[in-house]
């Protein structure tokens, strides 16, 4: 199992790497310029003294090395010095990754954000699958029933209609006819455990974008769980099972449900990358200074190294999703092996 | 990684071994089909989508770029059923003519989607030597982050697509191709699980036997056994790509605003949620029926296709 | 058992997407408060326009400021857009700033520099500052023009990539004493208020950023982030796009006054200017919201609900329409024309010095109708690009602000221009189609500005063929687009111009021959429209000459925008400045167009 983990994870370094040479390659292609937003005032050679200081003008290997070493050979070790507070050759000088417009190390802005995207998204995943997974189990259990109608109905409208206009609705409703929540996220919430109004200001300024994402994940996983349990229910296990006399709920739940769950797990983690993109969406809808926004922000502004380093980000989160369903895939299921 | 999928839709292209009475599969599809009643209801309402934006434009006449200055913001009324925009164009004619953009852009880039993952997918499937790099290439691009992607990618090539096809086709082109190229994995997965499973089948290993070439057991043999589940990604197909277009043109980046589709309409009525919601709305919910609509389909064609419902 | 362990999996793998919580971010905080008791600094004497409120500086609490498009920084120099200018602004100062009117005021200074107080030197290459006594930036430290100096270097040093051109003239700056400095220009200036007058360059402290010169800047990213200055407020915390916090300055000088009224601003960024005008005035959740270039028919609902006022203010933003004037007949400085990229091979053959095109064009506008779609109460419709004050000319009111489709039908015809092959679009006498390329960025105010033009051009047998360009691309000042404003390979071209100060002169070099953008130069002149005339060459020049009080100043500046405007320049609507403030909020005044709209925010209070 152990060894597993580590060749799944040495095999995810090769596809990381292409990854960043694809990704550098579309942005250095880019015709985008930073000093775009400064006022038509500014005259041209200030333009490029700005461009030249930022390192524009390099050719694309030397800037993709430049990159490739910062990425993996500076900021880790950077890393590496501020957890165990060392310091590993020149740590003082030593080069980061800088975004262009806020001239700050672009890892830093992204770790600031990161755990607002984890923690919108990790809520509404875990509200998606505590909606999904009964919804698609008796739904499949009762196929055709009323309650799989409707089940199917209602999730079929939650995984049709998009996020951004489940989003807007959300808003207009709640926040400006009701009056109920707010319609921004105050980012600088610290939340304290000890006291509820701090607590419940942080339920209530997430309660829609965390809604309205776990309503589509919701969906989603709820249709993979149903075609999944109908799947199984007609395996011929189940009729054993049946016939043996078991009871109909031990049937479904150990036999039925644990072998449904198997594809589902896997389906999740496909989900994987459709799920930051509804992140990215709603983020901008609601205002959350996750990494999605930070995304559309920075291509605004042409902020190549931030685009590039953040698109990274998402890839290395993808492939770790993918990581982590293959590994849970493999505990579930004992026909795996893995060697 | 073989999904539970991969392995009931490697059983889907087996004839049925019970049937007494010879129906032909088509038959036997359709009849399992009618019992869904929203994949029925899904089919009616796409088919009526489908016509009101083909020749509802030249039904309804009205003409969706005049501008009316006098008439901005109208409520709807007996001229303008469903309102006037800011700029006084009537909201109807703009739905209309914006749905068969989005509608042409969703098949467009589910037959490209399509195209690729069912030909990777027979491929890498049939020939061993390549799987291993096709399945790579496929890891690949499914841990790559579409969105932001797109967007770059968008941002990038509208313009001088647009100069050398036209502003309308270059973006349309753009989005179509950019859809397609990026949502091919499922298809090449499943299909390539079919065909592993088809190539051990005693009609294949017989044309083999026989010295049957390699294209025509593909085209004759591997082909229609794997139209089950190249049919459901089709249909789902269409809805994702329905679903991304008005996604990037709703953070700006797909159509430009001189151009409805569904999603820009959607964009540009966001703003005028209070004044006018119909703007925002109509368009919204012509989305979410057609996707709607499509996902009903693409659910009762997996049911009628699987063989071990059929029987039932 | 097994059940057991799915659900404990499950939940595994959700606490792993959840691990942290929301804002356990570590954002770059800076503490910034040396001398804690250190507000015994008496006020100076023109740093408030509010009257002082009687109470204690900070009692105010908090101040939510919503800026949609959040600072990345908080150093002027290295800003990239006015989003990270105004957050500077509440910590950093100038020697001077503008007031609404765009007027000089006096703001680190003890007074203003004038030529009879020996401010300015005769020749107009030299001007002396003099600080306001005992100043002391937010750590306690006594300012002293060696800051002033400093700041100069700082941003002349090629290295360091300034974002700011108000340092391209200067040839030094030098400290005479503790409290003076002075400024020499390479040549006479006329407007000498540019270095360290408004807020793009302010006056940091050598202390903090003497290490951060040249491609250090980049690294600075504390100081860059926390400035240590001497306005009302400093930063506690900036977290880049999204939100900045402030403290009260304990060392402000206005602090004896009970100024500033609020003890902490927070800035918070994201979203779109819609939903920050819906914060502030319809739900009122925030204080203030920033650049609303919201379409009037949603902000005219929005203030309905009583929660805000919308301030709109007018500088010299003017969105015009611009005639490419191109010399056809192969003049050498017309490099471009060679170039086959250029859709219409480079060739603009109407325009060119061409009074009566330019002229019927403009006649048949309806500007009134454009403002109001576009821009409501917002804008107001223009018939000059430099609206400022009695230097804005009114020679083109009497006409241009009245639609008149059957002058400018007759005007054509007059002259020649007819449809002669019967097509509906007229010819010019040499018998070229009067059928134009027309372009300009996408943005839906713009589209529906090209839409109404298209019509009313239509009237007048003229044809224009719309197109639109991403922003990004249009204002790319690499070029590396065909399409960017530098360029100009259309005919016409859209766009808002807008000046950084009040100061004609500058301003007014966008216009001479050798300011004109060619592949030979990079794309680097500011004349986009390729206007170039002796006499306007000519009279600029005895522009530049003109002190500030000179009575012939203001006759000239009339005079150099007639000439632009008969040939090369259509304005349609100048637009405001369009802030939201909620009605809690006192003491704001007028809106700031030429400077910080937080330029005063040491007077702004809340009542109850």
């Amino acid at each position: 199992m152990g060894r597993y983990i580590v060749r799944r994870t040495l095999f995810a370094i090769p596809t990381l790497i292409v990854i960043s040479l694809i990704i550098f390659a579309i942005l250095d292609l880019a015709p985008g310029d930073p000093t775009s937003q400064l006022p038509l005032t500014i005259p041209q050679e200030i333009r490029e003294q700005i461009r030249e200081s930022l390192g524009l003008n390099d050719p694309f290997m030397v800037k993709w090395v430049k990159w490739m070493q910062l990425m993996f050979i500076n900021e880790p070790l950077n890393i590496i010095d501020s957890i165990f507070n060392t310091c590993i050759g020149d740590c003082e000088s030593r080069a980061r990754i800088i975004s262009w417009s806020s001239r700050a190390p672009a890892l830093d802005i992204i770790w600031q954000r990161l755990p607002q995207t984890l923690w919108v998204l990790g809520v509404a995943f875990v509200f998606g699958i505590l909606i999904a997974i009964p919804v698609g189990v008796v739904s499949a259990y009762k196929q055709y029933s009323a309650f799989d109608n409707v089940g199917t109905f209602v999730t079929m409208v939650g995984y049709s209609v998009p996020v951004f206009f489940t989003g807007i609705v959300a808003i207009l409703v709640f926040s400006v006819w009701l009056g109920w929540f707010p319609s921004f996220y105050t980012t600088t919430h610290v939340v304290d455990w000890t006291s509820w109004d701090s607590v419940w200001f942080q339920i209530e300024q997430m309660i829609m974008p965390v809604t309205v994402l776990s309503l589509f994940n919701a969906a989603a996983l709820s249709r993979f769980t149903r075609a999944s349990m109908l799947d199984n229910l007609n395996e011929d296990y189940v009729r054993t099972a049946r016939s043996k006399g078991l009871r109909e709920n031990r049937v479904v739940f150990t036999h039925v449900m644990r072998n449904s769950m198997i594809p589902v797990v896997t389906l999740i983690a496909l989900q994987v990358p459709g799920i930051f993109a509804g992140a990215i969406i709603t983020e901008q809808i609601f205002r959350i200074n996750g990494l999605g926004q930070l995304l559309i922000i920075s291509i605004g502004q042409s902020d190549v190294p931030m685009v590039q380093t953040l698109t990274f980000m998402f890839a290395v989160l993808i492939v770790f999703f993918n990581l982590v369903a293959d590994v849970t895939y493999g505990v579930l299921d004992p026909r795996i092996r893995y060697d | 990684m073989a999904t539970i999928q991969e392995r009931v839709e490697e059983q889907a292209g087996r004839e049925p071994v019970d049937g007494e009475k010879h129906r032909s599969l088509r038959q036997d599809v359709w009849r399992q089909f009618k019992k869904h009643k929203g994949a029925l209801v899904g089919l009616v309402l796409l088919g009526l989508i489908v016509f009101a934006t083909i020749f509802g434009p030249i039904i309804y006449g009205v003409d969706p770029y005049e501008i009316d200055t006098s008439a901005t913001n109208a409520p709807p009324s007996v001229d303008h059923p469903l309102g006037t925009d800011n700029l006084g164009r009537d909201v109807l004619a703009r739905t209309l003519i914006g749905g068969r953009i989005s509608l042409a852009v969703g098949f467009a880039a589910m037959l490209f989607g399509l195209f690729l993952g069912t030909g990777i997918g027979i491929v890498s499937g049939f020939f061993r030597k390549l799987d291993g790099p096709l399945m790579r290439i496929t890891d690949l691009f499914l841990a790559l982050p579409i969105l932001p992607l797109l967007l770059v990618i968008i941002m990038l090539f509208r313009d001088s697509l647009a100069r050398a096809f036209g502003e309308e086709l270059g973006i349309f082109l753009l989005v179509v191709f950019i859809i397609g190229v990026t949502s091919w994995m499922q298809t090449a997965r499943v299909v390539r699980g079919d065909v592993l499973g088809l190539k051990e089948e005693e009609f294949v290993l017989a044309a083999n036997s026989i010295g049957t070439r390699k294209r025509k057991i593909i085209t004759r043999h591997i082909l229609p056994n794997t139209l089950s589940p190249v049919m459901v990604s089709a249909a789902l197909g269409v809805a994702v790509a329905i679903i991304t277009e008005s996604a990037l043109s709703f953070l700006g980046l797909g159509f430009p605003a001189s151009f409805p589709t569904w999603g820009r309409l959607l964009f540009d009525g966001n703003d005028y949620l209070q004044l006018s919601p119909l703007r925002a709305i109509v368009p919204g919910v012509m989305i979410s029926l057609t996707v709607m609509s499509v996902n009903y389909i693409g659910d009762g064609l997996r049911d009628a296709l699987d063989p071990k419902l059929r029987s039932k | 058992m097994k059940r057991t362990r799915l659900l404990a999996l499950l939940a595994v793998l959700a606490m792993v997407v959840a691990a942290c919580s929301p804002s356990d971010g570590e954002g770059t905080s800076t503490t910034g408060d040396g001398g804690t008791d250190g507000s015994t600094t008496t006020a100076g004497p023109t740093d408030t326009t509010a009257p002082p409120t009687g109470g204690n500086a900070g009692e105010g609490g908090n101040l939510l400021l919503l800026q949609w498009q959040a600072p990345s920084q908080a150093n002027p120099y290295l800003s990239t857009g006015t989003k990270d200018l105004l957050a500077g602004s509440l910590v950093l100062e100038p020697l001077a700033e503008f007031d609404p009117e765009g007027q000089v005021v006096p703001a680190l200074a003890a007074e203003l520099p004038t030529v009879e107080n020996g401010g300015i030197s005769e020749d107009q290459t030299q001007i002396t500052w003099t600080l306001q006594e005992d100043l002391l930036w937010s750590d306690g430290t006594p300012v002293t023009s060696d800051d002033v100096v400093f700041s100069w270097e700082y941003c002349s040093n090629e290295a360091t990539g300034c974002a700011t051109s108000a340092y391209a003239n200067v040839e030094t700056v030098e400290a005479v004493d503790d409290l003076t400095v002075t400024v020499t220009f390479t040549g006479p200036q006329p407007f000498p208020f540019v270095p360290f007058v408004g807020y793009t360059s302010p006056i940091i402290q050598r202390a903090q950023f003497a290490d951060c010169v040249g491609e250090a800047a980049n690294s600075c990213t504390d100081q860059n982030f926390a400035p240590i200055g001497t306005g009302p407020f400093m930063v506690t915390e900036l977290r880049p796009e999204d939100t900045v916090l402030y403290e009260m300055n304990p060392n402000y000088r206005g602090a004896a006054n009970g100024q500033p009224f609020f003890g902490s601003v927070e800035i918070k960024g994201g979203g779109d200017a819609e939903a920050a005008a819906r914060s502030v005035l319809e739900i009122g959740e925030a204080d203030y919201a920033w650049n609303l270039q919201v379409a009037p028919e949603i902000l005219e609902p929005m203030e309905a609900a009583g929660n805000g006022t919308v301030y709109v203010n007018f500088a010299s933003s003017v969105e015009a329409i611009r005639l490419n004037q191109t010399d056809p007949n192969g003049d050498p400085r017309a490099e471009y024309q060679g170039e086959a990229t250029a859709p219409t091979g480079g060739q603009h053959p109407v325009f060119y010095q061409n009074e009566v095109v330019a002229r019927a064009l403009s006649m048949a506008i309806n500007r009134e109708e454009l403002t109001a779609v576009g821009y409501g109460s917002t804008g107001e419709p223009t018939c000059t690009f430099w609206p400022v004050g009695e230097e804005a000319t009114t020679t083109f009111n009497d006409w241009c602000l009245t639609q008149d489709i059957e002058g400018a039908n007759a005007l054509l015809e007059e002259n020649g221009y007819v449809d002669s092959d019967g097509d509906g679009i007229r010819e010019t006498p040499d018998g070229v189609p009067m059928s134009f390329t027309y372009v300009t960025s996408t943005n839906a105010v713009r589209q529906s500005f090209q839409d109404l033009i298209a019509v009313y051009w239509e009237q007048i047998g003229v044809e224009a063929s719309m197109s639109n360009v991403d922003a990004g691309l249009f204002f790319d000042g690499t070029c590396a687009s065909d399409d960017c404003i530098w360029k100009f390979f259309r005919d016409i071209q859209m766009y808002t111009n807008s000046s950084v100060g009040p100061d004609a002169v500058s301003y007014f070099l966008g216009f001479l021959c050798d300011q004109i953008p060619t592949s030979g130069n990079s794309y680097g002149g500011e004349n986009l429209d390729r206007y170039c005339t002796e006499e306007y060459d000519s009279l600029y020049a005895e522009l530049t000459g003109m002190t500030l009080d000179d009575p012939n100043r203001i006759p000239t500046i009339h005079q150099l925008q007639d000439l632009v405007l008969t040939h090369a320049v259509i304005p349609l609507v100048n637009r405001g400045t369009v802030s939201a403030f909620a009605n809690t909020i006192q003491g704001v005044g007028e809106l700031n167009p030429w400077d910080s709209e937080y330029w005063n925010i040491e007077g702004w209070t809340r009542s109850s």
